[in-house]
C-alpha cells in the first residue's frame, strides 16, 4: 500500500515554477530517498505534503487518504525531522522531546515511556539534562531527530539530517533511521550526502527543477546512465598516441590523463578493462596500479541534472511556518 | 503539555527578567518615591542660604542687610575677590549680595535728582530658584526706598528705612486644609509612573525573549506540522503572553500596595481599584507591544534594545522623568499620541482628588479607556505583522 501517493503536484511562487507536475509514491516500509540539487523543490515538496505550504493544482494522499491542513488524525501519524535544528534553547533535551512528543501526545505516563525511548534510540542518555547550547553539532542533530520521532511515527519526513555532522553522529543516525524501518516506519529522506542515500535508500527519486527526472533502485539509476564502468590506471608516462588509442576504443565514453592517472568512463555492458590494458600494453606502457569501479550515485545524479553550478536562491529550501 | 504549557515553561526560565523588569524597577519606583520625604502636616516657609557683603555700612544698607536675614540663613563670607568667586564657583549660598560703598546715599540722592539708582551686585545660585526670588524681594525692597526717598525729600534716610519697613510685608500666611477623603498618596504616583517602565517595557522584553524560541521558522514549522490546529495555537500563544502580562501586573501591584500600605489604607479602597485599573490598561499596552515584538522575529539581544528604549520613551512622555507641567507645548502635543501621558494624567486624577464621585470614575475610566485603545492598534499591527510574514513564508 502507498503511504505517500502525490499526484501532479504543482506549486508556483509567482513566475517561479517550484514543483512542476510531481508525482511521487512511497511504499510503506521503504526508504525512499529525494536527491535534487539546491532550489529543486524537495523541501517544497516535503512542505507540501505536510500541508505547511499550498499548493496550486494537483492531490496528495497520505495512508490512503487526502492530506489537508486540517487533517490533524493524519499529522499525529507523521513525523519530520527539520533541515535546520529546531528545538528550545531554554529546555533541556528531556525537556524539548517531552514538549514536542506532548503535541502529538497528552497522555503524560505514556509520553514517559516513549520520551525515555527516544533518549535511549538517539544515545541521549548521558544528556538528559543539558540543553542545547551545551551539545556538539552532532548530539544536537541526534537531539533534533528525537523530538521528531518520539510520538512514534508511522511516516517520518528527514530533511538533510547530517548536514554538518561527524562520520560517527552520521553513521549513528542511518543506523537508527534504518531500525525505525526495522519496527515498521516508512520514511523519506533527502540529502546532498549521496553515499548516504545510497546506504539506506531503497528507492531513490532525483529531482530537478521541480520534476522528477528519474526514479528507481541503485541499481536501476545507473542503468539509466551512459557511463558502466569507471577505470584508473596509475602510469609513470603516458604518450599521446595511447590516450588517443585508448579514446578510439568503441566502449570508451571518455578518457583523461591527469596526475599520472589515466581515468577511462566506459559504455554499460561487459568489463573493458582487459581491452584498455591490451592498448597500453601495445604502446610498451606499464600500469603501476590498475582498478575498476561500477559508476557511483553521484556520477547518476552529476549525469541527469548535469554539472553546471546553480542555486536557486533560499527560498525553496526555506522551512515553512505557520 | 499544550503549547501554552510549553510558552509558560519557557517564559519560566527566564525568571530574571521577572526580576530586573519588575522587582528592580518596583525598587526605583519606591526608592524615587521616598525622595518626595514625608508628607506634611504644617507649612513652613524656605530660608535659602544668603551672603551680604555690606561694604556700605550705612542705614540703607544695614536695614537691607536686616530685611534680608529675617527671611534666610545668614552665611558668612569673607569680602574678598577670591572668597566672592569662590562662593559662586561652589555654590556656597543661594544668594550673594555685595552693597557698594555709598550705596544709602545714592540711592537717596538719585531718587530726589529723578536719576537711575545705582546697582547692587549680587550672585544668584545656578542650582534652585531661591536665589531668584531672594533677589526679586531685594530688588523690590530698593524700588520701595527709592520711592519713599522721592516722595519725601526731606526725611532722613534712618526716617525712611523705617516707612519702607513698615510697609514692606515680610511673609505670606499659608494654612493647610484638611480635606473630608484624601486622594491617594503623592509617593504611590511616583511608584505607578515608574510602573510604567517595568509594564511596558518589562512586559514586552519578558514576552519577545521568553516566547523567541517558539517564533523560529524552524520551530514554527515542527509545530505546524503537529496535529496543533492554527487557530488553536495562535490561541494559546495569546494566552502566554496574557499571563505574561498578569504576572507583571499583579507582582507590581502587591509590591506598590506592600510598600504603601499605612498611606493606602487611609484613602478609599475604590481610588486604589482604580489606580489598578490604569496599570492594567498600560499592561495591555505591554502586551500588545511584546506581541508586535515577538512577530517581527526580532533577535533576543535587539529585545532588550527595543523594549528599554521604547520604555524610557513612553514614560518620559508620561511626566515620569520631567513633570508633565515643565514640558514644552510641542513635546504635550506629541505626548498625546503616547499611551502614558493619558495613563498619568488618570493617576494624578486619582492623587487630586477629595471623593470618589461618578465624574471621577467615568473620568479615571475613560483614559484608561484611552490607553486600551493604544493596545488595541499595537495588537493590531502586530497581527498585521504576522499576516505579512505568513504570506511571505
Amino acid at each position: 500500500m502507498a503511504i505517500v501517493s502525490v499526484r501532479q503536484l504543482v506549486k508556483r511562487y509567482g513566475d517561479l515554477v517550484a514543483l512542476d507536475h510531481f508525482d511521487l509514491t512511497v511504499e510503506r516500509g521503504e526508504v525512499f530517498g529525494l536527491l535534487g540539487p539546491n532550489g529543486c523543490g524537495k523541501t517544497t515538496a516535503i512542505n507540501c505534503m505536510l500541508s505547511l505550504l499550498t499548493y496550486d493544482k494537483g492531490t496528495i494522499e497520505l495512508f490512503g487518504e487526502p492530506m489537508g491542513p486540517a487533517r490533524y488524525d493524519l499529522k499525529r501519524r507523521i513525523g519530520i525531522v527539520p533541515q535546520q535544528v529546531a528545538v528550545f534553547n531554554e529546555l533541556t533535551v528531556e525537556e524539548n522531546i517531552d514538549a514536542f512528543c506532548s503535541l502529538y501526545v497528552a497522555d503524560r505516563t505514556r509520553r514517559r515511556t516513549l520520551v525515555d525511548r527516544a533518549i535511549a534510540f538517539v544515545g541521549l542518555g548521558d544528556f538528559r539534562r543539558f540543553r542545547p547550547q551545551k551539545l556538539s553539532g552532532g548530539l544536537l542533530r541526534r537531539l533534533n531527530i528525537a523530538c521528531g520521532i518520539a510520538h512514534e511515527p508511522e511516516l517520518i519526513f528527514f530533511d538533510e539530517p547530517t548536514v554538518a555532522v561527524d562520520p560517527q553522529s552520521r553513521n549513528a543516525i542511518l543506523s537508527g533511521i534504518l531500525a525505525l524501518v526495522d519496527a515498521g516506519a516508512t520514511v523519506v529522506y533527502t540529502s546532498h550526502y549521496m553515499e548516504e542515500v545510497e546506504q539506506i535508500c531503497g528507492r531513490i527519486m532525483i529531482m530537478d527543477r521541480g520534476r522528477a527526472v528519474a526514479e528507481g533502485t541503485v541499481g536501476e539509476l545507473k542503468g539509466m546512465i551512459g557511463i558502466g564502468e569507471k577505470i584508473v590506471v596509475e602510469v609513470t608516462d603516458l604518450p599521446e598516441a595511447a590516450l588517443d588509442a585508448v579514446r578510439y576504443l568503441p566502449a570508451t565514453v571518455s578518457a583523461s590523463y591527469r596526475g599520472r592517472e589515466l581515468h577511462v568512463a566506459c559504455a554499460q555492458g561487459e568489463s573493458h578493462l582487459a581491452a584498455v590494458l591490451e592498448v597500453l600494453a601495445s604502446f610498451g606502457v606499464a600500469p603501476v596500479r590498475v582498478y575498476s569501479e561500477p559508476p557511483t550515485l553521484n556520477d547518476v545524479f552529476l549525469e541527469i541534472t548535469g554539472n553546471e553550478l546553480r542555486d536557486h536562491g533560499a527560498g525553496d529550501e526555506r522551512p515553512a511556518g505557520r | 503539555m499544550s503549547v501554552l504549557k510549553i510558552a509558560v515553561r519557557l517564559v519560566a526560565e527566564h525568571r530574571v527578567l521577572f526580576a530586573v523588569y519588575v522587582l528592580l524597577f518596583s525598587v526605583v519606583g519606591s526608592f524615587a518615591a521616598g525622595s518626595l520625604g514625608p508628607v506634611s502636616t504644617t507649612y513652613e516657609a524656605v530660608r535659602p542660604g544668603v551672603a551680604i557683603i555690606d561694604r556700605d555700612e550705612s542705614a540703607v544698607s544695614r536695614a537691607l542687610a536686616s530685611h534680608i536675614a529675617a527671611v534666610s540663613e545668614l552665611v558668612e563670607i569673607e569680602d574678598s575677590t577670591r572668597a566672592l568667586q569662590e562662593a559662586a564657583a561652589k555654590n556656597y549660598a543661594d544668594y550673594v549680595l555685595v552693597i557698594p560703598a555709598g550705596y544709602g546715599e545714592e540711592l537717596v540722592a538719585a531718587a530726589r535728582a529723578g536719576l537711575d539708582a545705582p546697582d547692587l551686585e549680587c550672585v544668584v545660585s545656578y542650582t534652585s530658584a531661591n536665589g531668584s526670588l531672594m533677589d526679586e524681594r531685594v530688588r523690590g525692597y530698593a524700588q520701595e526706598l527709592y520711592a519713599i526717598a522721592a516722595a519725601s525729600p526731606a526725611a532722613h534716610a534712618e526716617d525712611l528705612v523705617k516707612l519702607v519697613d513698615a510697609s514692606q510685608d515680610t511673609g505670606v500666611a499659608v494654612e493647610i486644609i484638611d480635606t473630608e477623603t484624601p486622594g491617594l498618596p503623592v509617593t504611590y504616583l511616583v511608584y505607578c509612573q515608574f510602573a510604567l517602565y517595568a509594564l511596558f517595557g518589562g512586559v514586552a522584553a519578558i514576552v519577545g525573549i521568553g516566547l523567541a524560541d517558539l517564533r523560529t521558522p524552524e520551530v514554527r514549522q515542527r509545530i505546524g506540522a503537529t496535529p496543533v490546529p492554527s487557530a488553536a495555537f495562535d490561541t494559546q500563544i495569546a494566552g502566554a503572553i496574557a499571563l505574561c502580562g498578569i504576572a507583571v501586573w499583579s507582582i507590581n501591584a502587591v509590591v506598590g500596595i506592600a510598600l504603601y500600605a499605612d498611606e493606602l489604607a487611609c484613602v478609599p479602597v475604590a481610588l486604589t481599584a482604580l489606580m489598578l485599573v490604569i496599570l492594567f490598561a498600560l499592561m495591555l499596552v505591554g502586551m500588545a507591544f511584546g506581541f508586535l515584538i515577538w512577530q517581527l522575529g526580532v533577535r533576543r539581544e535587539l529585545v532588550h534594545a527595543i523594549a528599554n528604549i521604547s520604555a524610557i520613551i513612553i514614560s518620559f512622555l508620561a511626566g515620569t522623568w520631567v513633570p508633565l507641567a515643565n514640558m514644552s507645548a510641542e513635546v504635550l502635543a506629541v505626548a498625546r499620541f503616547a499611551p502614558g501621558l493619558w495613563a498619568v494624567s488618570a493617576m494624578e486624577m486619582l492623587v487630586r482628588a477629595t471623593s470618589v464621585t461618578g465624574e471621577l470614575v467615568t473620568s479615571v475610566l475613560g483614559h484608561a479607556g484611552i490607553v486600551v485603545l493604544f493596545a488595541l492598534a499595537i495588537a493590531a499591527a502586530g497581527l498585521a505583522v504576522g499576516r505579512a510574514r505568513r504570506a511571505i513564508a
